[in-house]
């Protein structure tokens, strides 16, 4: 049950206005039909309110066409119900039939064209089945029909004259129709002057036309195919108002040829005539079809053009902004096909390596190379990245070669962009020579942190040193006083050399342990002995602990394990980590231990150092590795940054824990080189 | 450079050890060789007799530690310190302590026997020292109760008069008790007896 706001939802002033609006305007189409009635049969020659029925239904909203329902019913009734030919009681029951026939017509016509009536051809054609045959069968029979039972008995030519009438008319005035419901709900579209001058010109010609050839009197000189002039004006229409103008120019023709014939005017042979009504009604049915489906077409055309413009216009606009997006990136990118032909490349390539390269001189990518470092660029370009590397980038690093001559170390990414065989590739350029400064200073400060760490260690390399030295100098002194002897004793005289040689060996073994760790050398991985590393530097710094008064134990598995690294850095990773421990430990409880531990566990090492010192202080797990944070007075805090840094180089971890009983613990984990029998190198 | 007496060489190293050993026989004197402090401290130490050259660095207590240990038991030996590197601090201690030298390795030959020379001299006089002392007390033991007590206040100074005075005998009897005592004591005169009785009186507080 609607209540009274429900039906104040329902009925508004608008809708009471709409329901005015449409019967007045029914009842004057109808009024303007009239005029076109001609005998013998009584029927008008272009029914127009059917159009307008329909034209209506396009255009207002489903929820409100019950209004377009209850205009039609008090148009048709008011002005039938005094007709000379139609009951107003048949028109009464007719109305309903005609509103549902059409909006059934109107609901079937937009399945084909959804969005705009008329703008396609399929939908064209469904509308002409609806307003050529549906809707004059739904409106003209029954009406017929019931008419039949009020006044004069049914007569069949009536009705199919009653017919053509309804055909014609909704076929020919819906188009125009719609386009003043259109004109009425969203007002005047902005029209350009030319477009406007055009439509005056072929209106105005349109009507000279009909003027001069429907208005002559009908003589025997009279020629019958002057019905035809008007078809260039309804072409134009067709091809540049299309189904809107169309209708409207048919719908002149229409009026004044049928409107003159029924007069006894028209470029006919004999006097007026029901012949010439009918001539002139297929005359127009038949030219409405291939009009109105040619106006369907240009429209269909006219929208495809425009949606490739837009497309293109959407299309420069985004090239627009990758150029812009590649400008902005600090690189130099490049786009390139596989013969190495660059079709895009940002200006960075003029800031960067100082050429001025313009795409369409088809520079190619070897210019910026030396040629032995293109040589091994080129086979990935060349083979659009091959298989392997189809879809991921590539990167290397090279040397470019720079417009003035020198060489700059950059980096570059290879992308390729899309499949198939004429692959594009997208090069991106990096300066590296920042990130090689970067790592120079790097292994200079390892270099330092090195030569920091031994000088810790002078008194212990010293002591290392003078042990053979002693041994040599007692046994060369022994060897000068048994050479004074009147006889010398020479097989005592010749051990005593073994001896020197021995501890000679001895002392340059030291020194070689030494050179390797001052030596600024470049990294050079081999297989590293674990327990012998261990081993040698428990030697090398055991004099040190021994010093200070604390025992370093070490625990080796009985199976060494290898690693792959540069021994100088795995040695000053222990080192560094000793060197801490024994100073912690020297500063703990009064039984100082240092503990160095090695285990194998799966596919890495343990190392651990544990030393019995007071700790890390509070958060000093984390803070330990952080640079320039030290718990020693005189400490730079770099030791354990380098040292996580070097483990890491080698795809290790470091970290560091305080047990409960106060022990502080560093476990370095390293990756085991996969089992290679060759021995370390070093 | 008497022949009883011996070189004790303290050094873990045992290159340096046996070198330094052969050089030392070589040089003509008695060797005998200790890689640690434990085994150095093994044998009795009074029956030694020479001198020690210690190595400072040692495993298990250092060669310093053992110094004190040395002096700790009265052990007369002079210690020579051998180090391969030795720093200040480490040498004053070493020369407070008493040690006769402080060398650094690698050591020349004239160094080491120089300094060996110099300790066993030093052995050799507090020996002879010992030996003067162990003898006055030896004769100071024949002395009986009451000559104890004159050669006090003889030492004291006191006159034959004042001494029979003050234990209530005759004079007579003070100067028969005084002749006995320089026939034991087998000495001439009052200041000679004097000399004597300071040697045992010496810082020692024996």
């Amino acid at each position: 049950m609607l209540n009274r706001a429900g039906w104040k939802k329902w009925i508004t002033w608008r809708s009471i206005g709409t329901v005015i609006v449409f019967a007045v305007l029914f009842m004057f189409l109808q009024q303007l039909t009239f005029l076109l009635r001609s005998p013998p049969f009584e029927r008008t020659t272009l029914w127009a309110p059917g159009a307008l029925t329909f034209a209506a239904l396009l255009v207002v909203p489903r929820s409100r066409w019950w209004e377009i329902l209850l205009g039609l019913w008090i148009g048709s009734f008011t002005a039938y119900y005094d007709d000379r030919e139609f009951s107003g009681f048949a028109t009464l029951l007719a109305a309903p039939v005609h509103f549902i026939i059409v909006a059934a017509g109107v609901r079937w016509m937009q399945m084909f064209s959804p969005r705009t009536p008329f703008s396609n051809v399929a939908g064209m054609v469904a509308f002409m089945t609806v307003a050529g045959v549906m809707i004059p069968a739904g409106t003209a029979f029954p009406l017929e029909f019931l008419n039949a039972f009020v006044r004069s008995p049914l007569s069949w030519l009536t009705a199919l004259r009653s017919f053509l009438c309804v055909s014609l008319g909704v076929t020919v005035a819906s188009p125009a129709f719609y386009s003043l419901g259109r004109l009425c709900s969203f007002g005047l579209p902005a029209i350009p002057l030319t477009r406007t001058i055009e439509a005056i010109v072929l209106g105005t010609g349109l009507l000279v036309i009909n003027a001069f050839v429907f208005t002559a009197s009908p003589n025997s000189n009279a020629i019958p195919a002057l019905v035809y002039a008007p078809i260039p004006f309804l072409v134009w229409s067709a091809l540049r108002f299309e189904a809107v103008g169309v209708s409207w120019a048919l719908l002149s023709v229409g009026y004044i040829s049928t409107w003159n014939a029924i007069n006894g005017r028209g470029p006919f042979v004999t006097p007026s005539g029901d012949d010439h009504i009918l001539q002139l009604q297929l005359f127009l049915l038949a030219v409405a079809i291939p009009l109105f489906l040619t106006a369907a077409a240009t429209t269909e055309r006219r929208t495809a053009y425009n949606l490739l413009l837009t497309e293109t216009e959407e299309r420069r606009r985004v090239e627009e902004r990758f150029r812009t997006v590649v400008e902005s990136i600090p690189a130099v990118v490049l786009v390139l096909n596989q013969e190495g032909q660059i079709s895009l490349v940002n200006q960075n390539v003029l800031r960067l390596l100082g050429y001025d390269i313009r795409c369409d001189q088809s520079t190619n990518l070897s210019e910026l190379f030396t040629t032995t470092e293109y040589r091994e660029i080129e086979p990935i370009v060349s083979g659009g990245l091959s298989d392997h590397h189809k879809g991921s980038p590539c990167t290397l690093e090279a040397r470019a070669l720079k417009s003035d001559g020198t060489e700059l170390p950059v980096e570059i990414t290879f992308v390729c962009l899309g499949e198939g065989q004429h692959d594009r590739i997208l090069a991106i350029i990096l300066d590296q020579s920042d990130r090689k400064k970067a790592e120079e200073s790097r292994k200079e400060l390892l270099h330092a942190s090195r030569l920091v760490q031994l000088s810790e260690f002078t008194t212990s390399i010293a002591h290392e040193i003078n042990q053979p030295l002693a041994a040599i100098m007692s046994n060369a002194e022994t060897a000068k006083l048994l050479l004074d002897r009147e006889t010398p004793p020479l097989e005592e005289l010749r051990g005593l050399v073994t001896e020197i040689c021995n501890d000679d060996r001895r002392a340059s073994e030291v020194i070689k342990r030494l050179r390797s760790l001052i030596r600024k050398s470049v990294p050079r991985k081999c297989l590293v002995d674990m327990n012998l590393l261990l081993n040698e530097t428990q030697r090398l710094m055991g004099f040190e602990s021994k010093r200070r008064g604390i025992d370093i134990q070490v625990t080796v598995p009985p199976q060494t394990s290898h690693v792959f690294a540069d021994p100088v850095h795995l040695q000053q990773v222990l080192m560094n980590l000793l060197a801490n421990a024994i100073d912690a430990a020297e500063q703990g409880r009064a039984e100082p231990e240092v503990d160095l531990m090695l285990v194998r566990t799966g596919d890495s090492v343990v190392l651990t150092v544990s030393d019995t010192g007071p700790g890390l202080g509070p958060g000093g797990s984390e803070k330990v590795f952080t640079r320039f944070y030290t718990t020693k007075p005189n400490g730079l805090g770099l030791g354990l940054a380098i040292t996580r840094s070097l483990v890491e180089e080698y795809n290790g971890s470091i970290t560091s824990t305080v047990d409960p009983r106060g022990r502080t613990t560093f476990v370095v984990t390293l990756p085991v080189a996969q089992a290679v029998p060759i021995p370390a190198s070093n | 450079m008497s022949s009883e007496q011996t070189i004790y060489l303290v050094d873990d190293d045992d290159s340096v050890r046996t070198a330094l050993a052969r050089l030392l026989t070589t040089a003509g004197y008695h060797v005998q060789q200790f890689a640690n402090a434990a085994e150095f401290l093994l044998d009795d130490l009074s029956e030694r007799s020479g001198c020690v050259v210690l190595d400072v660095c040692l495993p298990g207590p250092s060669g310093l530690q053992l110094q004190e240990a040395l002096h700790r038991r009265k052990c007369p030996l002079p210690i020579i310190f051998l180090t391969g590197h030795g720093d200040i601090p480490m040498s004053v201690r070493a020369m407070k302590a008493g040690a006769v030298d402080f060398l650094t390795k690698p050591v020349e030959l004239t160094d080491l026997v120089k300094a060996i020379e110099t300790g066993l001299a030093e052995f050799a006089r507090q020996r002879e020292a010992r030996e003067a002392i162990q003898s006055v007390r030896a004769r100071l033991g024949l002395l009986s109760p009451r000559e104890k007590q004159v050669l006090e206040l003889v030492l004291d100074g006191r006159l034959n008069k004042q001494i029979a005075n003050s234990l209530q005998i005759a004079e007579r009897t003070v100067k028969a008790h005084r002749a006995k005592i320089m026939q034991k004591m087998r000495i001439e005169s009052v200041a000679e007896l004097a000399r004597h009785m300071a040697l045992i009186e010496k810082p020692d507080g024996t």
